[in-house]
């Protein structure tokens, strides 16, 4: 008796976050799905009509689209990429490191505290041609002769890229860091016993038990990798093949009103990413197995 | 019982989440004014001027982040909705079309004010299909820049057509570090801005009938201009880097000395004169160069001001609209804060020459401004041109094609209007 009512008062107490979880979270997600079927233009509102499969149609051949779908691809891969390895690799020399290892993640995690703006920002003076450090730097070190052009046509992307490594290498340090310390040290004790060196150890022990570490990390920078905006907006505004999906998709919303084509984007860019991370989650599933 | 009370809570807690929203109804009359934040203080002098000499109306003054692009979205985002917390909106010259169509502007009214007393590049900028829209608040101009003590040690005239400019440049080039033209490459607003301004030098134009009627001469008037820009990059006359030049990238670079030219909007005249310039007293105001026999326009910057259809108080609103758009204001804002005005006789004011001798000679340039195509669905051809000219420039795809693309592209954008 006495727990049917506490079941129903639960269930009473859950209602709000219910009704919140589904108006902010189901709700808006279900009508951009409805809007993707329209050509709603947010000036004019009353023409809005169901158009069907047209906007699905239009992105099948929007040329922008695949275009910054493979911006977005390359910048995934490759960002996503170093920031395991470089990630792995502080991760490793911060947990061998006797002293000062709390000064040592606080100082690594600086990048990662900054508001992606405010780093992007730092990174368009540090990055311009003229009163940038770097050239400057690599100047007084005599390594180049001409102004480099980091942000000009060649390799714009490239240093998005870079700025990107910086600012999250630290995120996934910090997760294989947690992962390494939740290896029992024993195994590495045994190893030694059995005359391992240190590479079959990394092998053998670190690398498998770091897996799901690994795979988690993979899993939440590619898909916030695949989002990304802010860096690109403020050091290149989209030009010189940088522009990626999210760009594309603001511009579509906000610049040209376009709700409807809008909507179809992003529930692209929602099928894209909802797949990826699916397909991680799988593999990290059979590789558990 | 005590899941009964619990539920009371929750209950009453939604309501108070929910319920917060009334309204207070009053005699007094407010109005909201939004636009681009004012450093100088004038606007807030001007508005709380007004406001005493108004009892019953009370304008508040709304400031918006510096950002045009903010402001835009901000203001679509208030007017899809159909909101009234804003009776009157600054707005770039370059919106009119697209809130105009969208109906979320009023007409002003016949008689507000006297189409005579404005320059015309602003006037036409607040029309839509010869209905005016807007008021013109404050103009800018594309201005040509120049090392006047350079010219004069080498003896130069003042460059006028394209070949005396690069000339003039070859001459007074000799230190590797300081270039000869440093104009807005990047892609953004600025670059459609230089394009046309480009375009219009060597005699051709995107107007939406020609574009339509005259497709071939307009693609290859198109294709010259992006060569021309090309070229300046390609011959070293320009740098490398003024494909990631904004305004204030290209200000700094010729305010430290380091070019000889530069195309920028009036502000860079203070700048230049400024603390932290090193050419102060050493530059002078020209009009853009161009192809001999043709005549050098500059391109239309600046922000008018209208009245929100959705205003619940139209009648005050725009009567705040002629005051603030009106010579006195005008004249405030150009001696306090330098902005650039729209009537033609703030220009002989003596107060407002004595404040910025310069106006005088900006005046000049802008008896020849034009426009940028006036269109509802300009956010799209401004992309288009964009993107299309950036290309071009960096080299990504030959000249002769994305001036193809763009022309087609533009074709589709303006060419059929809803």
């Amino acid at each position: 008796m006495i727990r049917g009512q506490q079941r129903r008062l639960a269930l009473w107490l859950l209602l709000p976050s219910l009704v919140f979880v589904t108006v902010l979270g189901a709700f808006p997600i279900l009508s951009q799905f409805v809007l993707s079927f329209t050509d709603l233009n947010l000036r004019f509102p009353a023409d809005r009509g169901f158009v069907g499969g047209a906007n699905y149609a239009r992105l099948v051949t929007d040329a922008v689209f695949w275009q910054d779908l493979g911006n977005t691809l390359l910048f995934t891969v490759v960002s996503v990429g170093l920031e395991l390895l470089l990630g792995l690799g502080a991760a490793l020399l911060i947990n061998r490191a006797v002293r000062g290892r709390t000064a040592l993640t606080s100082t690594l995690m600086m990048p990662w505290a900054l508001p992606t703006v405010v780093a992007a920002t730092m990174w368009s003076l540090i990055l311009n041609d003229r009163i940038g450090l770097v050239n400057s730097l690599l100047s007084r070190l005599g390594l180049i002769s001409e102004r480099v052009l980091w942000l000009g046509p060649k390799l714009a992307m490239t240093s998005v890229i870079l700025a990107d490594v910086w600012k999250t290498t630290p995120f996934v340090a910090i997760i294989l860091l947690a992962g390494l310390k939740s290896i029992p040290r024993h195994y590495y004790e045994a190893a030694e016993l059995d005359g391992a060196n240190r590479w079959e150890t990394f092998r053998a022990i670190t690398l498998p038990l770091l897996k799901p570490f690994i795979a988690v990390a993979l899993l939440f920078r590619a898909m916030d990798a695949f989002r990304i905006f802010d860096l690109v907006w403020v050091l290149t505004g989209g030009a010189s093949g940088t522009e990626t999906l999210s760009v594309y998709i603001y511009k579509v919303l906000f610049r040209y009103s376009e709700m409807g084509y809008g909507s179809t984007l992003t529930i692209a860019l929602f099928v894209i990413v909802f797949l990826m991370s699916l397909g991680l989650i799988r593999s990290m599933r059979v590789q558990a197995e | 019982m005590r899941a009964r009370t619990t539920l009371l809570i929750v209950a009453m807690a939604l309501v108070v989440a929910l319920g917060g929203c009334g309204s207070d109804e009053s005699g007094e009359v407010t109005l909201v004014f939004a636009a681009g934040s004012d450093p100088s203080g004038a606007t807030e002098a001007l508005i709380e001027e007004y406001n005493s000499a108004h009892p019953g109306v009370t304008v508040e003054f709304q400031a918006m982040p510096a950002s045009t692009d903010t402001q835009h979205d901000s203001y679509v985002t208030y007017l899809s909705a159909r909101q009234s917390n804003v009776d009157i909106y600054s707005l770039d010259v370059i919106w009119t079309a697209e809130f105009a169509t969208a109906g979320w502007i009023r007409e002003v009214p016949e008689g507000l004010i006297d189409r005579e007393d404005f320059l015309e590049g602003p006037l036409v900028s607040a029309s839509y299909d010869d209905v005016l829209y807007a008021i013109p608040w404050f103009t800018d101009a594309g201005v040509l820049y120049y090392r006047r003590d350079l010219l004069e040690e080498a003896g130069l005239d003042v460059p006028e057509t394209w070949d005396e400019f690069r000339t003039a440049c070859d001459a007074l080039a000799s230190d590797p570090d300081v270039d000869g033209y440093v104009w807005q490459g990047a892609r953004y607003e600025g670059l459609v801005c230089n394009f046309l301004e480009f375009l219009w030098s060597i005699g051709g134009s995107i107007e939406p009938d020609r574009l339509r009627d005259e497709t071939p001469s307009v693609r290859n008037e198109v294709a010259a201009a992006l060569a021309l820009m090309k070229s300046l990059v390609d011959e070293g006359y320009s740098p490398q880097s003024v494909l990631t030049y904004k305004e204030e990238d290209a200000r700094r670079v010729f305010t430290e000395g380091q070019s000889i030219f530069l195309r920028n909007w009036p502000y860079a005249w203070s700048m230049a004169q400024g603390e932290g310039s090193k050419v102060t007293d050493v530059v002078g105001i020209a009009r853009l160069p161009h192809a001999p026999g043709e005549t050098p326009y500059s391109t239309i910057g600046g922000w008018n001001v209208a009245v929100s259809t959705f205003s619940k108080h139209p009648e005050e609103a725009f009567e705040f609209l002629a005051f603030i758009a009106g010579e006195r204001s005008l004249e405030l804002r150009a001696i306090e804060g330098g902005y650039l005005p729209t009537r033609k006789a703030t220009y002989a004011d003596p107060d407002v020459l004595k404040a910025n001798p310069h106006f005088e000679r900006f005046f000049e340039v802008f008896r020849y401004t034009r426009n940028r195509p006036r269109s509802p669905e300009y956010s799209l051809a401004s992309d288009i041109i964009q993107e299309n000219a950036h290309r071009a420039l960096s080299g990504s795809m030959p000249v002769e094609d994305a001036a193809d693309q763009m022309v087609e592209r533009l074709l589709d954008t303006l060419g059929d209007q809803r």
